[in-house]
């Protein structure tokens, strides 16, 4: 997949996980960008993307996502 | 050194004097000496053991920075909330020393190990996940675990927020960051010395012998005294802390964002003690959530108990603080599991009466799960719960004075929560308005503190969370 495949489903996750197809999500979207994306819904999202994607993130790489580009720098690395 | 104390006010006022006039480069050291003749004049053995643990700490984060091994930090970890446990519980573990062995064995929990302990994992574990690196040197690292403005009572600001200020030496006092620093402390002394301490006194002896109220609403009206005997206790300390930071030109964690407005459990730990629940969030929380992601949605809620449950045990290994514990950790999973319904209520509803519907219902909640770490016993707990649906709601009962004191204390706490939602506002005004009308602020807060603090402030034994 190329990195803007991987954006263009990962938006379609998260608009799908916030009910909010208006969403516009780029590399440069933060939690803060989205209502409702809290501690309570990141797990919740992690979980969704290593399904729909079918990989495992490590815990250091969980904690190290600054924004849903390194989300995706990182998905892309472990397909 | 209480922090009510004539002697510490002394201690800050030179403190903060002598730093205005010390170079930047010079500031970590100048903290340093501070914390240790803050801590000696507690304990010199205590201040030797916290000099030794944070050096043991500092040696293994230098350590992590060179070798990530997950053993190493895991290891550090336990290590270090195994001694914790140790100290905590010493008093008892002395005691089985001294019945097996014979020998005579005194050990003591040294003042803020507690805050120093979180301050020491957070470091750890942010150079273990590559978010923070080692200190610049041990005077550094020491002048941040043992910066006695948060020893005792936090707040717990991280070792990324905090080690940079100290590289670079800390802000210049202007009289923006006085009239910040001094206001804060001043109406941090107010709300703990006139009103904190004198509901203590009030509201003691109900709890003492629990059937001395004979009034269902005279238990709710304690209940509402107790929220906020430690409201205004626990901020009075933190508007303390923050203000003497802000003068000696450093910036700390706040710890509360007006929690009486939260409208559920979630919110209101995360507008409550911040700086230790964003801690919990950070370090216990999330690797939990993060275990446990194979519950789906049950993930976040199993998380939320455990975290909670393990934050009782922090306050105190009992059975009141455990089912405390529990209790709040079970609301914030309630809250995880119907975040999605309450969402959809909320749009059916009008915004206001939903707003204020859902403030009422969390602070009502709050009221009764904050009465098992005030009860003595377990048994109390549950007796003033039911006391309160099943004695008659009558009000000749209730202690005039205590009505007075309440009816104050909650327009101070709304007062104090209006700053708290505005702080930057409120004291960029503040810097602003004249001299005159600063000046006498700061007399009414003094005179108000030297007039009508409560007397036996010794009773309640200091603020409330240095116990912890």
């Amino acid at each position: 997949m190329t990195k803007s495949e991987v954006l263009e489903k990962v938006q379609g996750i998260i608009r799908d996980h916030f009910d909010d197809e208006s969403l516009d999500i780029t590399p440069e979207t933060v939690a803060a960008d989205v209502d409702d994306w809290d501690s309570l819904e990141h797990i919740n999202l992690i979980t969704r993307m290593e399904k729909e994607f079918s990989i495992r993130f490590t815990m250091k790489e969980a904690a190290g996502f600054k924004n849903v580009g390194d989300m995706i720098d990182t998905i892309l690395r472990k397909l | 050194m209480e922090f009510t104390s004539l002697l510490f006010l002394i201690f800050v006022s030179l403190t903060v004097i002598v730093r205005a006039f010390l170079p930047k480069k010079a500031a970590a050291g100048f903290l340093l000496l501070v914390n240790l003749v803050f801590y000696c004049a507690y304990s010199v053995y205590a201040a030797v053991f916290m000099l030794l643990f944070s050096l043991v700490c500092y040696l293994i984060g230098g350590f992590l920075e060179k070798k990530k091994a997950f053993p190493i930090l895991a290891a550090a970890i336990a290590g270090i909330t195994g001694l914790y446990f140790i100290l905590r519980y010493s008093p008892l573990l002395s005691q089985l020393l001294t019945s097996l062995t014979g020998l005579r064995l005194e050990l003591v929990f040294p003042l803020g190990f507690s805050y120093c302990m979180f301050k020491c994992i957070g470091y750890l574990a942010d150079i273990y996940l590559e978010q923070g690196k080692q200190a610049k040197n041990f005077v550094h690292f020491a002048a941040y675990t043992l910066y006695f403005a948060e020893i005792s009572m936090g707040p717990l600001t991280r070792a990324g927020e905090f080690l940079p200020q100290l590289e670079n030496g800390g802000e210049k006092l202007t009289k923006e960051r006085f009239s910040y620093g001094f206001s804060m402390l001043l109406f941090g002394l107010f709300k703990k010395l006139v009103f904190a301490d004198r509901l203590a006194i009030l509201i003691a002896p109900y709890y003492q012998n629990v059937s001395s109220m004979d009034s269902g609403f005279g238990w709710f009206l304690i209940l509402i005294g107790y929220c906020m005997q430690l409201y205004l206790d626990f901020s009075g300390y933190t508007d303390m802390a923050v203000g003497i930071s802000k003068m000696l030109g450093f910036e700390t964690r706040h710890n509360f964002n007006a929690p009486m407005i939260s409208q559920t459990m979630s919110e209101y730990w995360r507008r409550w003690h911040i700086s230790l629940s964003s801690w919990l969030s950070d370090y216990v929380f999330t690797p939990l959530q993060f275990k446990l992601r194979g519950l789906g949605k049950y993930t976040s809620a199993v998380a939320a108990v455990l975290t909670l449950t393990l934050s009782g045990l922090w306050h105190d290994l009992s059975g009141n603080y455990l089912i405390w514990g529990i209790i709040t950790g079970l609301f914030v999973a309630i809250d995880s599991l119907l975040a999605k319904k309450r969402k959809k209520l909320s749009k059916k509803m009008p915004k206001q009466l939903f707003k204020w519907g859902s403030i009422a219902i969390t602070f009502v909640i709050n009221l009764f799960v904050l009465v098992f770490p005030r009860a003595y016993t377990v048994g109390d707990a549950f007796s003033i719960i039911a006391s309160v649906f099943a004695k008659p709601w009558s009000l000749s009962v209730v202690n005039t004075e205590l009505l007075v004191v309440l009816l104050l204390s909650i327009i101070v706490s709304i007062l104090s929560q209006k700053i708290e939602l505005s702080r930057d506002r409120y004291a960029a005004k503040f810097a602003a308005a004249p001299a005159v009308l600063r000046c006498l602020c700061y007399y009414v807060l003094i005179f108000a503190v030297i007039l009508f603090a409560a007397a036996n402030s010794d009773l309640i034994g200091g603020f409330i969370y240095a116990q912890f």
